[in-house]
């Protein structure tokens, strides 16, 4: 589409530059555009995920009122669900930072269907208009998760909208995976076979494997519970000879595999940025690469451990809990060989690399603590806790959001072509750290004491657990202080765009093909063809402190 | 998923074609070759049809969990049905699948007049089958059976945005007069009691017959479209032996919508 | 029509990645042709500049030949009508048994020929596959958990009917 011809790295014409206007960007069929409007509305979603979220733990600051009445909690804790769960972290890293490393990472031009890498875009978009509707007409009380019966009698929110909302968005989420695995099937160089693929391809391969197989359940699930509110066609209505379990099994069996879709691209950004700042070849590359297929594999054979409680019948519970232990398995694999990485690397710690270490540590306990909950004895008492809560945030946000955080930090210099403050990052990082861990971890205690999560108020339980008010304190606190951090990112890496430093080709050294066209890349992507080579092979590249680039050398 | 957003950029990309330097027709510029770009599509058809079976299946699921659990009411359900209607719409998806690959090979060995033939005779039965799922339909309609009917009405009658009309409550009771009629005339004779309780009885068979049936005509109704949009590209040339994807995605979804009918079709009508 | 197998091959296997492209020699083993039509000849005559092009895009999809096509069709309709006829006989749980074992014999037909699955990427396959697996599991599983339950809502209606007369 656009003249290719310039050579140095600094060349004037590139991806952002090339077509200028409103049209341009919205009719664009470059993966890379795509990729950048995913990002801003992605990160737009996670700010207002965010709002709801403080408005929650402001109001649990202390026991009885403190902002709000009980309805417009039950709003607060459902909308911050379900925008950050189908806004921010399930599209997250596959849409925003997928779309634009994934065809270059194998040195192709643009995904295998461009056109329905847009439509995937408009189906995102159309997707929260509906959720806009939503904030804007009823809201939504029944907790993110819809069980029925409540959702298909409430009277007080707008289900169908957020129903709609979200089947659109599964179609976002299908469209995205197909063209990924035809784009890593079909469009690899001929030097680039699978063992040569770089991990975060992998990744995002099995993500799409996920988001293929599960998707679909979501979508006829919503379709039956908007089909029932609406026409009282009742599959899940006791009352019409409907099944209210039916609807959790329905629900989780995409649900489940669903926070595998969020945490793999995630383990993905991972590999790259722990092998990158360790200046080491990954440890166990093929490890890794099997684990990746092997956790989205298992991770449909788990589901009915979010209904231990619900009603389903002690069998099959066994079954769950048993097939659950396996699923750490490929995890931990994956654990040990990042450590196995950094053993003996040269380390530097640079902003990536802060957050990418933060993954390793955050995930391990939030893996760790899924034990727990995955025995059946033991999730008994913890179910429904702030055990819970703690579980999924220290996944959720302390592993997937933390590694999206890492994995812009890592690309931004090449998606904008400008360095950000580092020490800024760090600095930011470390609060962020520190923050986090004040928000959630009083959460694992208070939960496996017995405090119930989506509880508007603690006060009557105060006489038997005086500890629940420093607890909810602690947490909110650390809230602010989360808050505060992501201010500053905010802050920083806007500045960078306007006021920060060119950046070189290859300013950490990576070897992947990403790191060979320059920051930010022509619209063809490559001005000459990469050579394809070990994307963990760090041997040919030196730093070169005149252009703070690492240059290849023979 | 060939709505309108498509529309736009295949104007745009059909005008590139025009201009662009190409070897092959239709070859997009970020292919290498038409083989590839023929793989690619491929197996991204075949990757969307895998959600949709997935999407049928979660209602396969519900069927048979009610099935196994209340056989009684599935037993009913079925007397209300024509097996016979049911076959013929079988058989005409089964020739509309015969016509819909007779095209692709058409397409590939560049005989137009049957590619566009075919097309249109694919079409054709697409019409027959929803005109044949519509009788049914309204049979049904006229004597209560579909769950939720006077919801359904109100909805559609944009009851919601008049103050003054109440959403009708929620239940289920068809015409016990004519499921007494019908009953009798498979055989069993009942009282006016019995026929009621067993009309409301019929609910979790019209649930299950309706969602898939409804889904599938959808499906029908989309893949009629994407028929349609094919039949105007064969008409004006674009294919033959060196581009003739389009024309062998859509038949793979075609071809998709028979196979969900295959299953629906006993499932649904031939229960004994 | 009529397709001549390939010799020693078993059945062509379409070269699909571009990135076997070194290998389209391999292809030159099948007999399958994608196009005879003297319309063809002129548009090669056209593009005859681009000599890669024309050899390396002659076949990249098998035709289904036309008997074939029709041999399915009737056997289609053949099997529809046994499925209608078996239930003319009443033989108790195995009628449901049947009648989805021939839609699945349907099935595999429309998959294999009208879809080409046969003569296509095994990968393709891999994909059909597996979604028919993670469904089988989904639904052996909510079955498996629903159908334990029943007797516990039984009881549940039957105390609650007890308790209400």
């Amino acid at each position: 589409m656009s003249e290719v011809a310039v050579e140095s790295p600094r060349s004037a014409e590139n991806y952002l530059t090339a077509r200028r206007g409103v049209m341009s960007w919205l009719f664009t069929l470059d993966h890379k555009r795509i990729g950048v409007m995913y990002l801003a509305s992605i990160l737009a979603f996670f700010l207002l995920g965010g709002v709801f979220a403080l408005m929650v733990r402001t109001e649990l600051i202390a026991p009885g009122r403190t902002i709000m009445g009980r309805d417009m909690y039950n709003h607060m804790f459902t909308l911050h669900g379900a925008v950050m769960v189908f806004l921010f972290i399930i599209p997250g890293i596959p849409a925003a930072l997928g779309n634009f490393v994934l065809p270059i990472m194998l040195g192709a031009k643009d995904v295998a269907f461009p056109r329905l890498n847009l439509a995937s875009l408009y189906m995102f978009w159309g997707g929260a208009v509906f959720f806009v509707v939503v904030l804007i007409t009823g809201g939504l009380e029944t907790g993110w998760t819809f069980y029925t019966p409540y959702s298909t009698t409430t009277g007080q929110s707008s289900v169908v909208a957020a129903v709609v909302g979200a089947f659109i968005l599964g179609f976002s989420s299908i469209f995205t995976a197909v063209n990924f695995i035809a784009t890593v099937h079909t469009m690899r160089p001929a030097a680039m076979g699978w063992f040569k693929m770089p991990l975060f391809v992998w990744a995002l391969y099995a993500t799409a494997i996920i988001q293929l197989l599960a998707t679909p359940v979501l979508g006829i699930t919503l379709l039956l519970l908007a089909l029932e509110r609406l026409f009282g066609i009742g599959f899940f209505d006791p009352s019409l000879n409907g099944d209210p379990v039916l609807f959790q099994h329905f629900f989780w069996f995409y649900s489940h595999p669903a926070v595998y879709i969020m945490i793999l691209p995630g383990m993905g950004i991972t590999s790259e940025i722990i092998s990158v700042f360790s200046r080491k070849h990954i440890f166990g590359y093929r490890f890794i690469a099997y684990s990746s297929i092997a956790i989205a594999l298992f991770g449909f054979l788990v589901w009915g451990h979010h209904m231990f409680v619900s009603g389903q019948t002690r069998l099959a519970s066994m079954i769950f809990s048993a097939l659950t232990f396996s699923v750490s398995i490929p995890s931990a694999i994956k654990v040990f060989n990042w450590l196995s990485t950094l053993y003996k690397g040269s380390i530097s710690l640079e902003t990536p690399m802060c957050y990418g270490l933060m993954f390793i540590f955050l995930f391990g306990i939030g893996g760790l603590t899924g034990l727990f909950l995955g025995s059946l004895s033991t999730d008994v008492h913890l179910t429904d806790t702030y055990f819970i809560v703690a579980h999924f945030h220290y996944t959720m946000m302390g592993s997937t959001a933390i590694a999206f955080i890492a994995g812009i930090h890592y690309w931004w210099p090449k998606i904008t072509g400008k360095m950000y403050s580092d020490a800024w990052g760090k600095f930011t990082a470390l609060l962020l750290f520190v923050g986090f861990n004040h928000t959630f971890f009083p959460q694992f205690v208070s939960g496996s004491r017995g405090m119930p999560r989506r509880y508007y108020d603690y006060e009557k339980l105060l006489p038997a657990h005086p500890d629940f008010h420093g607890g909810h304190w602690l947490s909110s606190l650390g809230s602010y202080l989360v808050a505060a951090a992501f201010i500053m990112m905010a802050g920083y890496l806007l500045v960078s765009i306007v006021a920060g430093r060119p950046a070189p080709r290859n300013p950490y050294g990576g070897a992947g093909l990403e790191w060979q066209t320059s920051s930010p890349p022509p619209v063809e992507n490559f001005t000459t063809p990469p050579v394809v080579g070990d994307p963990y092979d760090y041997s040919k590249l030196r730093f070169d402190p005149r252009s703070n680039d690492y240059v290849r050398v023979a | 998923m060939f709505a309108s957003p498509n529309a736009v950029i295949i104007a745009m990309t059909e005008a590139d074609q025009a201009t662009h330097d190409n070897h092959a027709p239709f070859l997009a510029h970020h292919f290498d070759s038409p083989r590839q770009q023929f793989a690619a599509g491929k197996l991204g058809m075949w990757l969307f049809l895998l959600t949709e079976i997935l999407l049928f299946g979660g209602l396969f699921c519900a069927y048979s969990v009610y099935r196994a659990n209340h056989p009684e009411m599935f037993q009913d359900g079925h007397l209300f049905l024509d097996r016979y209607l049911g076959a013929v719409n079988t058989c005409v998806l089964i020739f509309s699948s015969l016509t819909m690959a007779l095209a692709v090979s058409a397409a590939q060995t560049d005989r137009r007049r049957l590619l566009v033939g075919s097309l249109i005779v694919t079409l054709l039965c697409g019409v027959g089958f929803m005109g044949v799922k519509f009788v049914e339909y309204k049979a049904k309609w006229d004597h209560g059976l579909v769950p939720g009917q006077e919801r359904i009405a109100w909805f559609v009658a944009l009851g919601w945005l008049r103050k003054d009309s109440p959403a009708p409550e929620r239940g289920y009771q068809p015409d016990a007069d004519y499921v007494r009629k019908h009953l009798a005339e498979h055989g069993e004779e009942v009282d006016d009691a019995e026929a009621t309780r067993r009309a409301a009885g019929l609910f979790p068979f019209f649930g299950c017959y309706f969602g898939m049936t409804a889904l599938h005509g959808l499906h029908v109704l989309a893949g009629m479209g994407a028929i349609t949009w094919v039949l105007v590209r064969s008409i004006k040339g674009h294919f033959g032996p060196l581009y003739f994807g389009p024309v062998d995605f859509v038949g793979l979804y075609w071809h998709l919508v028979d196979l969900i009918w295959i299953y629906l079709f006993p499932l649904l009508y031939l229960i004994h | 029509m009529i397709a001549r197998r390939s010799r020693g091959r078993g059945r062509c296997r379409r070269v699909a990645p571009a990135m076997r492209e070194r290998n389209s020699a391999a292809c030159g083993d099948c007999e399958y042709q994608a196009a005879r039509s003297s319309r063809r000849k002129k548009e090669m005559s056209e593009h005859s500049h681009d000599k890669h092009d024309s050899s390396a895009s002659a076949h990249y999809a098998h035709v289904v030949p036309l008997p074939v096509l029709l041999a399915v069709f009737i056997a289609l309709m053949l099997l529809t009508f046994l499925t209608v006829a078996a239930t003319w006989f009443d033989l108790g749980r195995w009628n449901v048994w049947i009648a989805l074992i021939i839609a699945t014999i349907k099935a595999a037909l429309v998959v294999l020929y009208f879809m080409h699955l046969r003569y296509d990427h095994p990968f393709n396959a891999v994909v059909f596959l597996s979604a028919l697996l993670t469904l089988l599991l989904f639904i052996a599983l909510a079955l498996l958990d629903s159908t334990t339950y029943q007797p516990d809502i039984r009881a549940l209606q039957e105390t609650m009917r007890n308790a209400g007369s």
